[in-house]
């Protein structure tokens, strides 16, 4: 995280002396320290989070390649005579933690179609979607597979 | 010819992002309902986001630039999300009759 910060910084400045990477270093381990005291953020959790990037990387494919075809998929509706039919879909997920369920809930609102209108705490989602063709697999997706990959991964690393 | 490219690969990219910015302002007359008209405008938040900021990183092709075209859609499509939530929760709880305006399915 603090690698992040540091990056962030660098970046915001738009290019790099020594005055800029003392004063990053100086920031970015004041917030990491900020944020493991006060956030519960772990160095070991960090660790454990850096073994998912290449799965984040896949998982970031397929949402920007649903983005595309959700986007493809919505224009009929605009530029045609057809007339969407809203449906408000209950389902529920398998997913345990909350972080997981938070990132289906914005993938499933990032994709044009459908709205994430409630998440509760047992798993059970509401989703909105524009129409029958958009809810069809709604509760099968692929996002859902790939985080429910994610977190069975990391729950076997924290038994080892 | 390298320069004619990037010209062409950045003027298709931005007229595509613009289009779809168009198609959510489209959408927002020709849906009636508000979580309807929600899906409209998240097409120019998502894609058309994506498509302008990829069209700014190939035609400026500098590290610095395409870092922050990057970390723009990244907030965009983190915050977006959550905002989109926000509104669609309040209408599902202020609405007496959501049954009217869509059919409820259990699965």
């Amino acid at each position: 995280m603090a690698v992040l910060f540091f990056a962030l910084f660098v970046i915001l400045n738009g290019k790099i002396t020594w005055e800029i990477v003392i004063f990053g270093v100086v920031i970015a381990a004041l917030l990491y320290w900020f944020c493991v005291k006060f956030l519960d953020y772990s160095p070991r959790r960090e660790l454990q989070m850096l073994r998912l990037i290449p799965r984040g990387f896949r998982y970031a494919w397929t949402l920007l390649k649903e983005i595309i075809k959700s986007n493809l998929a919505l224009l009929p509706f605009l530029y045609s005579r057809r007339k969407p039919e809203p449906k408000l879909v209950s389902f529920h997920s398998p997913l345990k933690s909350p972080g997981a369920r938070c990132i289906l809930a914005n993938s499933i609102t990032m994709t044009p179609g459908t709205i994430t209108v409630l998440m509760q705490e047992d798993g059970e989602m509401i989703i909105h979607c524009l129409d029958q063709s958009l809810a069809a697999d709604i509760d099968t997706l692929d996002f859902q597979t790939q985080l429910l990959e994610m977190e069975k991964a990391i729950g076997e690393e924290q038994k080892q | 010819m390298i320069e004619w490219i990037r010209f062409g690969l950045t003027a298709a990219l931005i007229a595509g992002g613009l289009f779809f910015f168009l198609s959510g302002v489209v959408g927002q007359y020709r849906f009636r309902y508000v979580l309807n008209r929600m899906h409209a405008a998240s097409m120019g938040d998502t894609l058309g986001l994506i498509m302008i900021m990829l069209g700014l990183s190939i035609s400026h092709n500098d590290g610095f630039v395409i870092a922050k075209c990057l970390i723009t859609c990244l907030f965009v499509l983190l915050t977006s999300p959550t905002a989109s939530h926000l509104i669609a929760r309040l209408e599902i709880a202020t609405n007496e009759h959501p049954e009217k305006e869509m059919e409820l399915i259990r699965k």
